[in-house]
């Protein structure tokens, strides 16, 4: 099989360009600059913004990213983009040029940059580990593209030119009132490499050279052209051969690699954010994907939430989950500010990211393969009048539950219908629970209703703790446990150490 | 490297740690008075002093290098006058330039008036160290320690006026000059890896028109730059870059040069004011000797003719001084009368210990102590309008925090401590403190009224414990002397009220 894709294999994507409704409230908005912090100059959004649907082609990603994992390889790969984006900035300068000898060196320059480039990758590539489909068929591809050009007689005809023009080099001297150019024959000292050796500088680690003097790229200083003027009268040959190159090999790029280094910036972006994370000390791990495992996370933990913590000692509390091989709904209850929306959250990104073939924020994490996301957030407060709000919560539940591709998606319900009377709140918000669970949906629910909590084989309730003891602390932790359950007596028994897990450890 | 080290054999203060608690220092002391009068009205003086005065040196050498120092510059004073002088220009250059960078920055002005504001700086330095170089050559028989001599001998190993060439030959580029380039063209045909080979300045240059004509027929090479306006403007913006690169060459250098006159400015301004300070008290007949330090660990205190300097600035004369011997001082509690003179013997004994341990002379006729690595002053602030018991927690928080900073060998004075409780709970406190740094090696002198907790050390008497009473004779009148002896019961401040009660009588 040709490779084509890193992102999508053999497959040729709708990518999405706009913001999918969820992100917003997942924080994955905020996220995204995040990773994307690293990659800035590439149009990465998209590759986030669409998720890949088939299992096959999740569990492809999964294997790339284990690839990537390697510091080596993403230092590879970093490189060769850098020097892509390099040669392809030249290109443009040449395509931009209006003389038609400063396009042609341009196009050289450009051109020789990028046969170093995929060189480089090929050997090095060839010094990795790779294991991952994907990186394997990129390897296999740029060998093939190498033979082709040499085929071509591409290498032989730059290498002629490249030399002829790297090989020059030349005297300039300037007074007030005149200067002269000469082909430079002997050496020459450096001014600047004596006056780093007085100034007890190293000279290797000082640039001894004069940069940007003229830097506009297309624009030729009238200096530079006095320059050339005097070259060509003196070595007409070198700019003949550069002329040659430029007429026989007008197109230099693979296109399958030029899609790769778009491509790449999504395991690059990403794999730098999962060192971060890790840095600061939170785990990310390979999700499993699997209909008859059910879905179960461990050291769940809210990722947005990590990465606004500026105060680095504070650590996000993570929670755990297990919901069986069946569509269910979570339905959280508890105290005001205990953790419940964090949770929530938290359980979407994980859900996001496996979706998208990426590790994800906890220890463990399996999941079914969900088709989609859907989210239900409390709209900011606007100026709406209360039934306002509630008509325009109906307005957005409509069409997550009409939606067809919403079959068993997973979905995230916080503070539905605030603005209703409590008992119509509980049966409005039973009745969508339902809804989505006759669509095979799994589900999240936060709300203050401890009748929704009401447990049945399809729901269960999940309560955010308190301190044992002080009811004024929160320890956003989830337990499952009866809505009524949390309070007074519970909180005592923890004050006194007595419940199970205190008294096993205190006898041990 | 270029280093100025006047205050420590091999470094600056840089990075060298002040006592824990300098403003609880100064305060307890009065240490203000002090500074006012080494520094006169000089405020860039006043703080430097300040700084150092703050930062305690923890070994005899360190303070006999910069006693030796002290007396060289007491001795040629004339000269240290000539350093401050330099000292306070470069201050002032440095100010500027500063300023200017700022709002060059804010201006966006040219590069090259940035530049020149650098190429400026850089002379001026250069040419300040020159002069301090050949100030202190010339008195090259006159000094006789470490410091000076090592700071002469680090100025004669500098290419002083070499670097000073460089920048002449800078400064060259603007004023007109010949300059030699090696060059190659890049893509694009622009000018790429310029190197400078030599710079010449303008004089040896010819404009014969028998050269030019020369040019113009003979050598095809060259081009005369006559009344091209767009070459002549293009050769400026080489030699623009040419110097913009000369400069950055000289960035580390110019740091070097901004670090050398920070810190000697801090140095001499220190200098200067001990120096000023020692012949004021010349001129009002009040002894200052210079102190034997003793290595940290060691024990023995001994001095004679103690007095307490801030008294003796404030009144510009001579209070009474205080010769004891503390033999294995460990633990030192003064008690007695009130108004005895008590505290302020406290604050003779901590202003010597301080002057000492930054090199200075101290009040006394001889004092002969230990270095300690850090000093703790614990004085019962002015009754403010906490509660007592508010004071209590106050006084016990500062002690914490202190105990959070102390380290083996540290020196405790403790003036009133614990007076704002009850004698018994006072007491318990204090000794429960007291017991606790005796054993963990920390040195303590204590003024205090609390009876119970003297008399009970007292019977005791735990080695290298000393115990000192305020003399008060038969009549009440007190000599403001120290005698060993054991503690009192009453501090007799019923003397006072007496005194109170007959003025009350006397005026009716």
């Amino acid at each position: 099989m040709q490779f084509r894709s890193i992102l999508f294999a053999d497959k040729e994507p709708e990518l999405l360009t706009e913001t999918p409704v969820f992100f917003h409230d997942l924080q994955l908005d905020y996220l995204l600059e995040r990773i994307l912090e690293p990659v800035k100059g590439y149009q990465t959004e998209k590759y986030y913004y669409t998720f890949p649907r088939e299992e096959k082609l999740i569990l492809f990603r999964q294997q790339v990213g284990k690839d990537m994992e390697s510091e080596e390889l993403c230092t590879v790969l970093r490189r060769f983009c850098h020097r892509l984006k390099e040669s392809r900035k030249i290109y443009n300068y040449s395509l931009k040029s209006e003389g038609e000898m400063q396009a042609a060196a341009y196009h050289l320059q450009a051109a020789s940059l990028y046969w170093e480039a995929v060189l480089e990758l090929e050997k090095k590539l060839g010094g990795c580990s790779l294991e991952s489909e994907g990186m394997l068929g990129l390897a296999g591809y740029v060998k093939q593209h190498l033979a082709e050009l040499r085929e071509r007689g591409f290498a032989a005809a730059l290498k002629r030119a490249d030399e002829f023009f790297s090989g020059l080099s030349f005297q300039l001297s300037v007074d007030t009132d005149k200067l002269m150019v000469e082909e430079s024959v002997e050496f020459q000292k450096n001014y600047f490499e004596e006056l780093a050796e007085l100034l007890g500088q190293e000279p290797e680690r000082t640039d001894t050279g004069i940069q940007d003097i003229f830097p506009e790229p297309l624009e030729p200083s009238y200096l530079e052209q006095v320059l050339v003027r005097l070259l060509k009268k003196s070595r007409p040959e070198v700019f003949r051969e550069i002329k040659e190159f430029y007429k026989c090999f007008p197109v230099i790029y693979s296109d399958t690699l030029l899609r790769f280094e778009e491509e790449v910036q999504f395991y690059l972006s990403f794999q730098n954010f999962k060192l971060r994370t890790k840095a600061k000390g939170y785990s990310m791990t390979t999700p499993v994907i699997s209909r008859e495992q059910g879905f179960s996370g461990r050291g769940v933990y809210d990722i947005a939430l990590v990465w606004k913590q500026e105060d680095s000692s504070y650590q996000v509390v993570a929670n755990e989950f297990t919901m069986k091989n069946r569509p269910s709904f979570f339905v959280v209850t508890g105290p005001n500010q205990g953790g419940k929306t964090t949770f929530a959250r938290s359980m979407g990104q994980a859900v996001y990211f496996t979706l998208m073939g990426l590790s994800v924020n906890a220890e463990c994490f399996r999941t079914p393969l969900f088709q989609g996301i859907s989210t239900h957030f409390e709209a900011e407060e606007t100026l709406q009048s209360n039934s306002g709000k509630l008509k325009e919560e109906i307005n957005r539940l409509i069409p997550m539950m009409a939606q067809n591709q919403n079959r068993c998606s997973f979905v995230i319900l916080n503070e539905l219908f605030t603005t209703a009377t409590t008992h119509d709140a509980m049966i409005m918000g039973r009745k969508v629970m339902e809804s989505f669970l006759r669509r095979e949906c799994y589900g999240i629910y936060v709300t203050h209703i401890q009748e929704l909590a009401e447990e049945t084989e399809e729901i269960i309730s999940l309560v955010a703790q308190l301190a044992p003891g002080e009811e004024s602390r929160r320890t956003y932790r989830m337990l499952p446990m009866k809505a009524q359950g949390f309070g007074y007596s519970e909180a005592l028994v923890k004050k006194f150490r007595l419940d199970y897990a205190d008294i096993v450890r205190r006898l041990s | 490297m270029m280093d100025s080290f006047l205050l420590y054999q091999d470094s600056s203060t840089e990075g060298k740690k002040s006592y824990a608690f300098p403003r609880d220092i100064i305060k307890d002391l009065n240490l203000d008075i002090l500074f006012k009068s080494m520094a006169r009205q000089d405020i860039l003086m006043a703080e430097k002093i300040r700084r150092v005065m703050m930062i305690p040196l923890t070994t005899p050498e360190e303070v006999l290098y910069r006693q030796e120092v002290i007396r060289d510059f007491y001795r040629q004073s004339g000269v240290l006058e000539e350093l401050y002088a330099c000292a306070e220009r470069q201050h002032k250059a440095l100010r500027l330039y500063k300023e200017e960078m700022k709002s060059n920055r804010a201006k966006s002005v040219k590069v090259t008036s940035t530049l020149l504001d650098s190429l400026n700086y850089l002379k001026q330095g250069q040419e300040e160290l020159l002069h301090i170089r050949k100030l202190l050559a010339e008195r090259q028989e006159g000094w006789q320690s470490q410091g000076i001599k090592g700071l002469l001998k680090r100025l004669e190993e500098q290419p002083l006026q070499k670097i000073q060439e460089k920048l002449w030959e800078a400064e060259a580029l603007i004023t007109g000059c010949e300059a030699g380039y090696t060059f190659q063209f890049g893509g694009g045909l622009k000018l790429e890896n310029a190197v400078l080979n030599y710079l010449r300045p303008a004089g040896d240059i010819k404009t014969g028109s028998l050269e030019s004509l020369y040019l113009k027929f003979v050598k095809k090479n060259a081009v005369l730059i006559g009344t091209d306006i767009m070459l002549k403007e293009d050769l400026n913006h080489l030699r623009e870059a040419t110097l913009k690169q000369l400069i950055n060459m000289f960035q580390p250098y110019l740091q070097k040069l901004m670090q050398f006159f920070g810190e000697f400015t801090e140095e001499i301004s220190f200098y200067m004011g001990v120096v000023q300070f020692m012949k004021r008290m010349d001129s009002l007949n009040v002894t200052l000797t210079m102190p034997e330090p003793k290595s940290c660990g060691t024990t023995d205190t001994e001095f004679e003719n103690l007095y307490e300097l801030s008294m003796a600035v404030y009144a510009q004369k001579k209070p009474v001084g205080n010769s004891i011997s503390l033999k294995n001082n460990r633990m030192t509690l003064i008690t007695g009368a009130n108004q005895g003179g008590k505290s302020t013997f406290l604050r003779s004994y901590g202003i010597a210990q301080v002057l000492m341990q930054c090199g200075m002379p101290v009040p006394a006729g001889r004092f002969s102590a230990p270095v300690y690595r850090q000093l703790f002053t614990h004085f019962t602030r002015s009754e403010d309008e906490q509660l007592s018991n508010g004071r209590l927690s106050e006084e016990l928080q500062r002690m914490s925090s202190m105990v959070d900073q102390a380290v083996p060998d540290s020196l405790f004075l403790l003036n009133e401590s614990f007076a704002s409780t009850t004698e018994k709970e006072g007491s318990k406190i204090a000794e429960g403190i007291l017991r606790a740094f005796y054993e963990k090696n920390m040195t303590t002198m204590m003024v205090t009224h609390l009876y119970q907790l003297a008399k009970k050390l007292y019977e005791e008497q735990p080695e290298g414990s000393h115990f000192l009473v305020a003399e008060r004779t038969e009549n009440g009148t007190r000599t403001f002397k120290m005698l060993q002896g054991e503690p009192a019961y009453t501090s007799f401040g019923t003397d006072l009220f007496k005194v109170l009660e007959e003025e009350e009588h006397n005026m009716k």
